[in-house]
């Protein structure tokens, strides 16, 4: 069709408008003009909008942002009005002040603002996601004035002895140091920073790597979930089912960050489906109406469809493969679980044909293989029951679970809370697993959930049990969100239970992870006397701690003794008879903290005062002397054997 | 069974080998798809190999402890030992000496002796 110019003849001004129409003759008058729907007026009666309607645009931009503020302006006053010295076996939910749960409160309502926003902003959900993992995992790293754990102060003693035999890890010592890859990676951030400790870097890393975790169940829930909201609220309720506290300054701690990075991968990227190119599970119908072919013939008819293709062009998917593989080496030599979980969930998915790339897992099995039978050898032939078990799973679980329901009744609360947030977390992925079966014909993902489970029969230690639902948590609360979604779609009167469930959760999470606080709790003094101690005791003495909480052993591991392997005085804490326990062991030096008379106190219900009644028996019988006792703190203290000697410590600098 | 540590790195060169050959299948595999072709040739020669890089570090590893390990999870024996695990062991008690023969006859005192 030709156009003509609509400019009056004659005018030459090149800025008027211009407007073109077609060449064609007047419009027939009988044509309508417009088939568009006509406008249909509001009704006379129409109530005018609600104040919230009428404001709804400025909540929606202002709402998220201020409360996400007014949550980190709370932070500094829930510093001040925390009183630590009154924390007993109920943990941190009694000594917070009011502060710390506004910062909470503001933290979930700023996230649930700008959820509920008609055009949720994503870095806006970013945020407030940081936040609200600052005001609840990260709350302890707030309010308390350095790293909790006793664990993570021993890590970075591991790091220091790497750091210091010059990147060799020691042998003998500790079955962690046959997967060192974690010690000397921080050792070389240490050296390469040129830094003499990594306290700061402790205290703050578990909100930091909880972050790293949200973000990677926010790209798996954008996987398998899709939307633009439920990624979010997967992300929130797997920080709020975390109790594990699997994310202190650990290796675990960065091989789930690695796990996460494997299955975002095959369940987003190199995802597959065994379908034809129209989406259709197995074989069409012979014709409309045709009876549906047996379950069994779908299954075979499923398993011998290939799997699709990846959308990716192919150097994109070579690098996910690259990437892909690099993180199962990685994770190896870091953790001696995760591994195993990485390849379980990845061989589960190879054989139901849901990504491409199935040489990651002899890739992985392999490296596994090839890593303990050449590497680990020293750990399998000294100590092979720590892979194969002692075939009894009731006494793992016992051990995991049944032997840690101790303490006083704060404690015993905490444990069994425990214990219900696990089984929440299995109930939410069950229920959900139906919605996404519902939703999808899909029960992989379920399985995935259940694979880590296989570790209940591993013998490793006593926390096999409970880590193995971190293992699975991802999962679990994807599936958690699938159903959450489904409630609110099928009831949307049920956001408010659910936000107010929200809150409920996070309060259950601080209860729960600051149960053990008044035996976790570490003071800056507490590490600054440890270190006076490995800096004045000369090389070769054998330095031993009542228990197991406080800052030990994170410098001179590798050259003092730490006593023990005598049955039964394991923890002089929870022994029978502690002073014929230190008789038999003899150590040089004993350090006690405030967190070991508590750990007595609220788990092992000790007498309070126990410490210290044990350090004047022993300064009474004249084998120990009273080397330290800080004066702000009488159960800080130091006993030295009478008469052993002690060099100056300005003089030796720093050991090893 | 004695493991010599000394050949240890072939394997890992095994190992280092084993991932070069997937990793350039890899390339051959996602660079060269075609639609309802046949599988090209050297993609078969890359699989083929792959197979026996795999046989390879099987090997390998098997002569380096694998079979040690196998054996003692097969039959819950400790790897140096091969004392079996499950069964504490009896301290070994050196056998009731023999009683000691009666003392001779105390000699005669030399003569002239008081």
């Amino acid at each position: 069709m030709t156009q003509q110019d609509t400019r009056r003849d004659g005018s030459k001004d090149s800025e008027a408008t211009q407007v073109m129409r077609p060449v064609s003759g007047p419009r027939d008058a009988v044509d309508p003009p417009t088939t568009a729907l006509p406008v249909i007026p509001p009704p006379a009666d129409q109530a005018p909008p609600t104040w919230l309607e009428r404001n709804r645009p400025l909540l929606d931009r202002w709402l998220a942002p201020v409360l996400a503020v007014l949550a980190l302006a709370m932070l500094p006053a829930a510093i001040v009005t925390t009183d630590l010295d009154a924390l007993d076996g109920w943990g941190l939910v009694k000594v917070l002040g009011a502060p710390a749960w506004l910062a909470l409160l503001f933290a979930i309502g700023a996230c649930l603002c700008e959820l509920y926003a008609k055009r949720p902003r994503i870095p806006m959900l970013g945020a407030a996601t940081g936040v609200l993992i600052l005001c609840s995992t990260g709350l302890p790293s707030v309010v308390e004035p350095a790293a909790r754990f006793g664990t993570a102060w021993t890590i970075t003693g591991f790091v220091d002895a790497i750091a210091t035999s010059n990147g060799v890890p020691p042998t003998g010592l500790d079955a962690r140091f046959s997967w060192p890859a974690f010690f000397a990676q921080w050792a070389w951030f240490r050296e390469a920073a040129g830094a003499h400790e990594l306290d700061v870097v402790l205290r703050w890393f578990p909100p930091a790597v909880v972050t790293v975790w949200a973000i990677g169940i926010y790209a798996l829930a954008r996987s398998m979930l899709g939307g633009s909201r439920a990624p979010w609220v997967a992300a929130w309720l797997f920080v709020g089912l975390n109790w594990i506290e699997q994310d202190y300054f650990s290796p675990q701690a960065t091989g789930i960050c690695l796990l996460l990075t494997v299955l975002t991968f095959a369940l987003g990227p190199l995802a597959t489906r065994r379908t034809d190119p129209s989406g259709a599970p197995g074989w069409p119908p012979p014709h409309l109406g045709a009876k549906r072919l047996p379950l069994w013939h779908r299954w075979i008819v499923s398993a011998g469809t290939p799997p699709n293709l990846p959308t990716l062009p192919p150097r994109q998917l070579l690098l996910v493969y690259f990437c892909a593989a690099l993180c199962i080496l990685a994770v190896i030599p870091e953790h001696q679980l995760t591994p195993f979980a990485i390849l379980g969930q990845l061989a589960l998915l190879a054989i139901v044909g849901r990504y491409r790339g199935r040489g990651l897992v002899l890739v992985g099995v392999l490296g596994v293989l090839l890593f303990i039978l050449i590497a680990a050898r020293p750990i399998w032939m000294n100590q092979i029951t720590l892979f194969i078990g002692d075939g009894n799973a009731s006494a793992a679980l016992e051990s995991g679970v049944g032997d840690r329901l101790a303490g006083d009744t704060g404690q015993i609360v905490g444990k069994y809370s425990r214990i219900l947030m696990a089984g929440l977390s299995y109930a939410l992925g069950v229920f959900g697993a139906f919605v996404y079966w519902r939703r999808r014909r899909d029960l992989v993902p379920i399985g995935l959930a259940v694979v880590p489970m296989a570790f209940a029969a591993q013998g490793y230690g006593g926390e096999g049990f409970l880590r193995i639902v971190l293992f699975g948590l991802p999962i679990l609360t994807i599936l958690g969100t699938d159903l959450l979604r489904f409630l609110v779609r099928w009831r949307s009167g049920l956001k408010p239970v659910l936000a107010v469930a929200m809150v409920g959760l996070y309060v259950a999470l601080i209860f729960i992870r600051g149960g053990n606080e008044s035996y976790q709790l570490v003071y800056p003094r507490d590490a600054a006397m440890y270190r006076s101690v490995v800096a004045t005791t000369p090389p070769g003495q054998n330095i031993m701690p009542l228990s197991d909480p406080g800052p030990f052993a994170i410098e001179g591991l590798t050259i003092f003794g730490r006593g023990g392997g005598i049955e039964g005085c394991g923890r002089i804490a929870s022994a029978k008879d502690p002073v014929a326990c230190i008789a038999q062991i003899n150590p040089d030096v004993i350090v006690n903290f405030r967190s070991i008379e508590k750990q007595g106190v609220h788990l092992y219900l000790q007498q309070p005062g126990w410490s210290l009644n044990l350090a004047k028996t022993l300064v009474a019988q004249g084998r120990y002397t009273m080397w330290f006792q800080d004066p702000t703190d009488p159960f800080d203290y130091v006993l030295r054997k009478t008469g052993a000697p002690v060099i100056d410590g300005a003089a030796q600098g720093r050991p090893g | 069974m004695t493991i010599d540590p000394g050949f240890d790195k072939w394997v890992w060169l095994g190992f280092l080998g084993l991932l070069v050959v997937f990793g350039v299948r890899a390339w051959v595999v996602e660079t060269s798809r075609g639609r309802l072709t046949r599988t090209p040739g050297r993609v078969r020669a890359l699989t083929g190999l792959s197979v026996c890089m795999v046989a390879v570090v099987c090997g390998l590893l098997w002569v380096q402890g694998g079979k040690q390990v196998v054996s003692s999870v097969v039959n819950r024996t400790d790897p140096i030992t091969g004392l079996p695990l499950d069964k504490p062991v009896q301290p070994v008690v050196a056998p009731p000496a023999a009683p000691a023969a009666p003392a001779d006859k105390p000699a005669a005192p030399a003569p002239g002796a008081r």
